[in-house]
């Protein structure tokens, strides 16, 4: 089974839809009162970027989509750096390291094991 | 409710292994209404309510309102800075709201600090040697309370080696320094430039090269040869894997002929108490300005020369304290701001659509006289 790697560990196991995007920045992009970025639906998915950048209140933003209800349920990021980090904590959305390429999966939010949806 | 010490400890586990580190003073930016918004303002006030408060002698960036209201902004900024800053107080956070705590701080070489605000950060390594990452906004303020910090690379002696070597015959006043750092910045993107041969000349050229270098790439930290505290024991721990030789023209592609600035700020980072006695005396000579000259400093600096920033309002020019253009919405009723500040001129367009043209601090006063 793939394994993406885990950086901010969350717990049980998740069935859902992949949102691939490009490089983001939570302040400016992400709407937290709608959890949309460029009008792309994010909460309840796993949002896969390749980086984050932008703005060190970014991790504010997050939170705020946290707190609305509207974060995602993971972030997988191809380079993870002090940034994101601090915000998947704050936020308390499980962040893996990894490419995705399918567009739906079914993960382990504590290992980072998954496979596609069936 | 986020508890301070056990999300720095969890930030710990995936940057550093679960290592931390103690800190001596902590810096936090994140503060402007502006670039925080009401979810960053939410975040600080459910923080200061739950009872938190920080451990370490901690101080805050520029909010968006100055002290003494010269910066005209709407009452609802007013309210929701004022949020803000009534947040940090019932934390315990220094209310020098400044971009240049290290103008107060003494910090010495290798004491350990989580500071935000990437000037003061570059600032503070590249010129005392104190260790500090970059920290994310709320990360410095998390562990402000919690007293320590993920231990980085950059709190190890390993992370702080050099990987460019830089070769600079220049000799840089304020805008120079600040074009020097942008073209390091701009030609490395990141790691630790070693660099020989430049003579900055004076306090504001320091933080000007450590505003704009740290601006224009991720490099937080620069040695320079004959500068830096400790330098020989970092050139001796060197590992370099870029090499770079800048000349004059290279800078040149910074300053574009543009149309006529209708304001001069000065000021960014804020200016110390030298060269705004310096810049006062050439006004005074000069006369009034023809287009208004705005100062910004820090409130300590603008305490001790009050009746001297009263008398300078006379000639047009206007002196703030507490805050920048770059954070405030006041900014926006200008069309285009000169200004010899090269985090300016890549931050002023972002944030507030206004143009900016960069100058010598001299040339941008000769502006104010045209």
């Amino acid at each position: 089974m793939p394994t993406l790697r885990p950086i901010v560990k969350g717990a049980g196991v998740v069935r859902t839809e992949v949102v691939r995007l490009g490089p983001i920045s939570f302040l400016g992009d992400l709407n937290p009162e709608s959890g949309e970025i460029s009008g792309v639906k994010i909460s309840g998915k796993i949002l896969a970027v390749p980086y984050v950048r932008g703005s060190t209140v970014g991790p504010y933003v997050l939170w705020h989509a946290a707190a609305r209800g509207n974060a995602p349920l993971a972030i997988v990021a191809k380079s993870v750096d002090l940034m994101l980090i601090t915000a998947s904590v704050l936020a308390n959305v499980p962040l893996f390291q990894g490419e995705l390429s399918e567009e739906c999966i079914e993960i382990d939010l504590s290992t980072g094991r998954y496979e596609r949806c069936r | 409710m986020i508890e301070a010490a056990e999300a720095v400890r969890k930030i710990a586990d995936a940057v550093s292994r679960g290592e931390v580190v103690e800190i001596e003073t902590a810096h936090v930016s994140g503060v402007s209404y502006l670039t925080l918004g009401e979810y960053g303002v939410r975040f600080i006030e459910e923080l200061a309510a739950s009872g938190a408060r920080v451990k370490v002698f901690t101080t805050s960036n520029p909010p968006g309102i100055d002290l003494h209201l010269l910066l005209d902004v709407s009452r609802e900024f007013v309210t929701g800075q004022r949020r803000v800053l009534d947040a940090f107080l019932k934390m315990g956070i220094s209310p020098i709201s400044t971009c240049a705590p290290y103008e107060f701080l003494r910090v010495k070489p290798g004491t350990v600090h989580a500071w935000a605000e990437s000037n003061a950060i570059t600032y503070i390594n590249t010129f005392r040697d104190a260790w500090s990452d970059k920290n994310p906004g709320p990360l410095a303020l998390l562990s402000a309370i919690a007293g320590f910090v993920p231990k980085t690379e950059m709190y190890t002696l390993e992370g702080r080696r050099p990987t460019a070597e830089v070769r600079a015959e220049v000799a840089a006043d304020p805008l120079k320094a600040g074009l020097i750092g942008a073209f390091i910045g701009e030609t490395l993107g990141s790691g630790i430039p070693y660099i020989s041969g430049l003579a900055l000349n004076g306090e504001e050229a320091r933080r000007e090269f450590a505003a704009a270098l740290s601006t224009y790439s991720s490099i937080i930290f620069a040695v320079l040869e004959g500068i830096t505290p400790n330098w020989r024991l970092y050139l001796a721990e060197a590992d370099f894997r870029d090499k770079i030789a800048i000349a004059e023209e290279d800078l040149s592609k910074y300053l574009k002929d543009m149309d006529n600035p209708d304001v001069i700020y000065l000021g960014c980072p804020h200016l110390d108490i030298d060269t705004l006695l310096k810049i006062s005396r050439i006004i005074f000579e000069r006369g009034r300005a023809k287009r208004p000259v705005y100062i910004s400093t820090s409130p300590g600096v603008y305490g001790a020369l009050k009746d001297l920033v009263n008398k300078l309002r006379e000639y047009n020019v206007y002196v703030f304290a507490g805050s920048c253009l770059v954070v405030s919405p006041y900014t926006r009723r200008f069309r285009a701001v000169a200004t010899d500040s090269m985090k300016s001129v890549y931050y002023i367009p972002r944030l507030h659509g206004v143009k900016t043209i960069p100058c010598e601090t001299i040339k941008c006063l000769d502006y104010a006289y045209a």
